[in-house]
């Protein structure tokens, strides 16, 4: 397959994603709250902080 | 026994369900042998049919696929459509 890199970018690797072994089930948030943290288990909640700018790409111009 | 709820109470409350017993899925997709989750998992599907019935008794069917009557009327349409409803 054939991938279109951003102008300036080169060929540079595009996205990796990691499982990370999930620990034993052995508590989880009420529904509600799992509905609201967006997961059922405690030790996936990580707080999102919204970044004002992305990082810069090696190599990218401007 | 469920508590009396309103019917924005238990739209959020079928909702939670539902996201429970999804991550629940999830989860046991890859622990297929775990007793507790299978467990939890059940009480969920159980609590939800319960939630969905009650709702579905008391505002309409949530679905029009054939999986529940609409009793007296077609209360189908009388739903609030998703941007209806309060986030």
């Amino acid at each position: 397959m054939d991938y279109h890199y951003p102008v300036g970018c080169g060929p540079m690797e595009l996205a990796r994603a990691y499982v990370c072994p999930q620990p034993a089930y052995t508590q989880r948030f009420c529904p509600v709250e799992g509905l609201k943290h967006g997961t059922i288990f405690p030790e996936l909640v990580r707080v999102y902080v919204p970044e004002q700018a992305r990082p810069v790409c090696p190599g990218e111009v401007g | 026994m469920m508590p009396a709820m309103n019917k924005d109470e238990l739209m959020l409350r079928i909702q939670a369900l539902e996201f429970t017993a999804v991550d629940l899925n999830l989860y046991l997709d890859t622990h297929p042998c775990d007793a507790r989750a299978l467990a939890d998992f059940n009480q969920v599907a159980a609590a939800l049919a319960q939630a969905v019935a009650v709702y579905e008794q008391m505002c309409g069917p949530l679905t029009n696929f054939g999986r529940s009557q609409s009793c007296g009327r077609w209360a189908w349409v009388e739903q609030p459509w998703p941007w209806e409803t309060q986030g």
